[in-house]
């Protein structure tokens, strides 16, 4: 199955870089499972022309993503997603995860949330994005 | 490997009384799309004239295609394409014969291509140019600058006005045109949307000098907005290394940095026991924030 | 009232900060200098009517006998004209006399003379026979003395212009009254008698009267100088009598300076005689001129400023902001014209003449206003009268053009057609009131049909109409849109480079095609007219009309290259950057120019056929002026580069004014100072060629500059 570049959605005008909304949005879709290991990626003039951005900036992201063995290039297709195969052992990846979920428990004690409210919420979004 | 395109070094240019450029450095590499951006008169059309060598410098260097821009050779001219503010035409011409005289002056004009763009963006050949809207008259000069495929487009605010709809096709056109790798625009406008859209690199002058000259998204990494929330006072001087503007409110502050580096950040907010919200900021708020004009708080009106 | 002072003050301070405008003002200043300061008298035309030649007279000795080798070239005798000229094509012929005993030749092969001069000759019946024989002789100058009875009776019943002398006059009293076709009388006052106006308004149809001063005749062996009773002109009451009963008599030519020195004299006393003076000053006539080019430059700067601003946004969104900027230029222009007016009356004119000479411009062009402004027909009838009424003034400065309309004018111009005089004004100044209330239509108009004018404009940048393209007029566009499709790229040859960017201008050769087969054809109507009314052949030999119709075309022609380019200037900025290096574009752009220049070439052939035809007699002379033609195109070809040399507006001006006074500032004193050591001879053709190899360098010189200029323009 192959995306369609209308499937992304670009904000040149927020302020996260355009390649890395980019990367965010392919990342969000191999974990929401809407990208499977083997599909391909379009290419980058048609999400380019598509999206209305510059080519670099897709390849850009392309470029990184690949860097990090998500995606890997096919000769003559294009790019391919790759099974993801994570360095480390379980321990390291945690601790990369650490300063994130802090942020976001900090957020949940000052809006005044109990543990609970904010395991309901982690459950709901791991209930989404389903590995 | 990437050549220099365009370099530019310690250039003044002063007319009368007035400074306008004040030792300005620019280097520009192939297959770069450059934005310039910069307040009225922070010199961006005089930049580009005198790197066309429309204007001469006063002092310093400027070259093209490394030659001199003021003795521009043939050749180089025919790598480069040139749409100016005024874009002044010969009224007097049907479109059809401005295309046509254009393609006289050069050895390889591609009138499929003019054709093709003639009808994508609905010129009427056969109308007299005096007669086109300014819009029309806008499309038509850049036309005339891409039909020689040239490797280097420099622009002189381009989109001013044209329709959102004519700005997409434009820009558009731009995006195709940097497909061929090693094409390099330079354009210089204020409508920062549509540099976020398109450009790699953005070049920002500040009276007469460049205040900032790399990538774009680098620029957007460097310049962010912090808001800080404190369970004590805060100091009124935070100190953050490159901060552009600090505004200290009690347990609260606001404040906008260039060269935003998260480390910095994470031992000032641990010493003051604080937490904090990173704000990434779009090209218009950079610019403003780099222009040094803040958006006011209602206490700052009110005062 | 402060702030109205105020205002008042900000609006007389844009008239200074406008570089164009203080240029303007630092021309006109000199120009009234001149009318303030300068000669009101001096360089006099000959305005007296005398017996008139239709054509070319020919200039004939009886007999070359006895004369020294080296005049014998300026002598022609009356065979040698036989052998080379058909007699009957001479109308008008001089004959001299070389020594005192020549008798006056055999003149009947000449039977279309219709003018004829005689030496003081001694004249036989048969020769007054021989010369009444001659069918369309009219006009008869006869200064000799001797003549058999019943002579000018004759001449009288056959001629109706004729020159005597008042002693032969005199000294037939009785055959006056017989002299009944006289018309015009040219009489010399040397020896007369006191009683010579009793004689002379015996003559029974006698129209004009031209009194000769004595001071103008030579004076030779045979009529020693005897004191004087004409020695100046001073009438009493019982001669002016005389002149006011004649019957017929309309005008009277003399030197007045006496009577009016004395305060004797009163045109009305002639009444309804005009008395005229015999000579006119130049300098009266230039100072009209002068007049005329102070109100060209007056109206412009008015124009100029009150156009740049009406056009403004400001004029229509802002209240009250029309009446004062019309108030303030009123205001200007009532102080010009004073100022002018007082010049003027220097130079004898009269109060209402002056005033309405000097407001006969604006008038002119406000008219073009009204007849553009109107939507209605009967208004725009009034292009006409107003081209007309151009097209008077022209002859004035020309000398034989004058010379027809002098009495009329210069009675004009003393004041002694009040009513005349009075209409025009009031017309004048119906018209341009008219125009004043009406100036902000005018301006609206401008803007909005004339695609050139904005390069006048302050506001010149954020004009750029689509209106006057709209309206364009189809019938003209295929000659300028020939040349325009099918161009190709032509490599690197500098002439097809110079077609290619002459091509972008809207000159076509076509166009003066066009504008010459015109002119062709108005000028062989204007032939055929006069043939008509003057009875003459359909080509004569007179074609000195030719050079005044080429002048006014020379005149366009020398402002049309700087025309042409002054509209492509704007858009030069861009095409600068075509693939061209710069010394290349310069180059090409510089001899682009410079070929527009073939009009005035031709134009200047055609007022120089005429006198290249005399002048081919000698051929070193034929050399010098070529020479000085070519000097002074290339000197032209440098002014007009200026257009494109320079940057701003006002620059171009001032350097294209300095560089056409230039020649004039150094030539004049040179030739004035060198005019007086040389005699006529051939020293002074050697002179001419040196002066124009001189003035070639200098032309050459000039372009080089200019050329070097043109490298280092910023073209952003």
């Amino acid at each position: 199955m192959t995306i369609k570049p209308a499937q992304f959605e670009v904000h040149p005008s927020s302020g996260v870089p355009i390649y890395l909304q980019i990367i965010e949005q392919i990342n969000a879709m191999i974990a929401g499972g809407n990208l499977d290991e083997g599909d391909m990626l379009p290419s980058v003039r048609q999400m380019a022309t598509e999206l209305g951005v510059n080519p670099m900036t897709i390849s850009k992201a392309y470029s990184k993503l690949e860097a990090e063995d998500i995606v890997g290039r096919v000769r003559g297709k294009g790019m391919q997603v790759q099974k993801s195969t994570h360095s480390g052992n379980s321990k390291v990846r945690m601790q990369e995860l650490k300063p994130m979920m802090e942020q976001a428990i900090v957020r949940g004690r000052q809006l005044g949330l109990s543990d609970e409210q904010i395991q309901s919420v982690v459950n709901k979004l791991l209930r989404e994005y389903k590995s | 490997m990437s050549t220099t395109i365009i370099q530019v070094a310690d250039l003044h240019k002063q007319f009368k009384d007035n400074q306008v450029l004040t030792g300005l450095d620019l280097q520009i590499e192939a297959g770069q799309i450059v934005g310039l951006l910069g307040t009225n008169g922070s010199g961006k059309s005089t930049l580009i004239k005198c790197l066309l060598g429309l204007l001469r410098p006063t002092s310093g260097t400027s070259s093209v295609f490394n030659e001199n821009s003021w003795d521009l050779s043939a050749k180089s001219k025919s790598r480069l394409g040139y749409v100016s503010q005024e874009y002044i035409l010969l009224p007097w011409m049907t479109v059809k014969a401005m295309t046509e005289y254009t393609g006289a002056f050069y050895e390889h004009w591609d009138y499929d291509y003019v054709n093709v763009l003639l009808k994508e963006w609905n010129l009427d050949e056969k109308q007299r140019v005096g007669a086109l809207s300014v819009g029309q008259r806008q499309k038509l000069a850049v036309i005339l600058a891409l039909g020689h495929h040239p490797e280097l487009l420099i622009l002189d605010e381009p989109v001013a006005s044209l329709d959102p709809v004519a700005r997409r096709q434009f820009l558009q056109s731009l995006i195709e045109f940097t497909e061929e790798e090693e094409n390099t625009i330079l354009f210089s406008t204020h409508i920062t949307s549509d540099l976020e859209r398109v450009a790699s690199h953005v070049v920002f002058l500040q009276e007469g000098i460049v205040g900032f000259s790399g990538e774009l998204d680098s620029l957007k990494g460097q310049v962010k907005r912090i808001r800080i929330t404190a369970e004590q006072d805060l100091p009124l001087s935070l100190n953050l290394p490159g901060t552009l503007r600090s505004q200290v409110d009690g347990k609260h502050a606001l404040l906008a940095v260039k060269d935003f580096q998260a480390e910095v950040l994470e031992t000032l907010s641990k010493d003051l026991n604080a937490t904090f919200t990173i704000e990434d900021l779009n090209l218009e708020e950079i610019f403003l924030e780099l222009s040094g004009v803040s958006s006011l708080t209602e206490e700052e009106i009110t005062l | 009232m402060n702030s109205q002072s105020n205002q008042y003050k900000q609006i007389f301070k844009t008239y200074w900060q406008r570089p164009l405008i203080v240029l303007f003002a630092l021309l006109l200043l000199p120009i009234v200098l001149i009318l303030a300061l300068g000669e009101t008298g001096g360089n006099v035309m000959q305005i007296g009517p005398r017996p008139h030649a239709p054509s070319r007279i020919e200039r004939v000795y009886t007999d070359s006998k006895n004369v020294k080798h080296d005049d014998k070239k300026n002598i022609q005798t009356l065979s040698e004209l036989l052998e080379r000229v058909d007699p009957e094509k001479v109308t008008a012929l001089n004959m001299m006399r070389l020594h005192d005993d020549d008798r006056l030749p055999d003149l009947s092969p000449f039977q279309n003379l219709v003018y004829l001069k005689l030496d003081s000759y001694e004249l036989t019946d048969a020769n007054v026979d021989q010369i009444c024989d001659l069918p369309k002789l009219d006009a008869l100058v006869a200064s000799g003395t001797r003549f058999p009875a019943g002579t000018i009776q004759r001449f009288g019943q056959k001629v109706s212009q004729l020159e005597l002398l008042a002693l032969t006059l005199e000294a037939h009293p009785d055959e006056i009254p017989r002299m009944s076709k006289v018309k015009l009388l040219a009489l010399h006052l040397v020896n007369a008698s006191p009683e010579l106006l009793n004689y002379v308004v015996q003559i029974p149809q006698l129209e004009q009267l031209t009194l000769v001063n004595s001071n103008l005749v030579e004076f030779s062996r045979r009529y020693p100088r005897k004191p004087q009773a004409w020695e100046y002109i001073d009438l009493n009451e019982q001669q002016l009598a005389l002149l006011r009963n004649h019957s017929t008599l309309k005008e009277v030519y003399a030197d007045w300076f006496y009577m009016q020195h004395h305060g004797k004299f009163e045109e009305g006393a002639f009444l309804p005689v005009h008395a005229l003076p015999i000579t006119y000053s130049k300098n009266k006539r230039n100072a009209i001129g002068w007049t005329m080019f102070a109100m060209a430059l007056l109206f412009s700067i008015l124009s100029i400023q009150l156009w740049g601003h009406f056009i403004s946004p400001a004029a229509s969104v802002v209240p009250h902001y029309l009446a004062p900027h019309r108030r303030v230029a009123v205001g200007i222009f009532s102080v010009g014209v004073l100022l002018l007016w007082l010049t003027l009356l220097r130079y004898d004119f009269g109060m209402l003449p002056s005033f309405s000479l000097i407001l006969f411009l604006p008038t002119i062009c406000c008219s073009f206003s009204i007849v553009q402004l109107s939507g209605k027909t009967y208004p725009q009838w009034l292009a006409f009268p107003t081209v007309l009424s151009l097209f008077l003034i022209f002859p004035l400065f020309t000398e034989p053009g004058f010379k027809t309309i002098a009495s009329t004018a210069i009675w004009y111009l003393w004041g002694q057609m009040p009513i005349p005089a009075l209409t025009i004004i009031a017309i004048e100044l119906v018209s341009i009131a008219w125009s004043l209330t009406k100036l902000p239509a005018i301006t609206e108009l401008v803007n909005e049909t004339y695609t050139t004018m904005p390069a006048l404009s302050p506001w010149d940048r954020e004009r750029v109409k689509q209106i006057p393209w709209k309206k364009m007029n189809k019938s003209f566009l295929w000659i300028i849109d020939y040349g325009t499709t099918g161009l190709k790229y032509c490599g690197e040859s500098t002439w097809q480079m110079v077609h290619l960017w002459r091509q972008g201008n809207t000159f076509r050769p076509m166009m003066i095609l066009m504008f010459l087969s015109m002119m062709i054809f108005f000028g062989l109507l204007f032939q055929g007219i006069r043939c008509l009314v003057l009875g003459e052949a359909l080509f004569s030999q007179d074609l000195s009309w030719m050079s005044g119709a080429f002048g006014g075309p020379c005149g366009i022609a020398v402002i049309l290259p700087i025309m042409i380019w002054w509209q492509r200037r704007k858009s030069l900025e861009v095409e600068s950057m075509r693939p061209i290096c710069r010394q290349k574009i310069v180059k090409q752009l510089y001899l682009s120019l410079a070929l527009d220049h073939w009009v005035v070439v031709i134009c200047i052939m055609g007022i120089n056929i005429p006198g290249l035809f005399e002048a081919l007699k000698g051929k070193t002379e034929a050399l010098g002026f070529l020479l000085f033609g070519i000097a002074g195109l290339l000197w032209m070809i440098g002014i007009s580069s200026s257009v494109l040399v320079f940057k701003r507006s006002w620059v171009i001006v001032l350097n294209i004014f300095v560089l056409t006074l230039l020649p004039f500032a150094v030539l004049l004193p040179v030739a004035i100072l060198n005019s007086n050591n040389f005699p006529d001879g051939v020293q002074d053709v050697q002179l001419l060629i040196q002066f124009a190899c001189m003035g070639i360098v200098a032309a050459i010189g000039l372009n080089v500059v200019m050329y070097r200029v043109f490298l280092k323009r910023e073209w952003g």
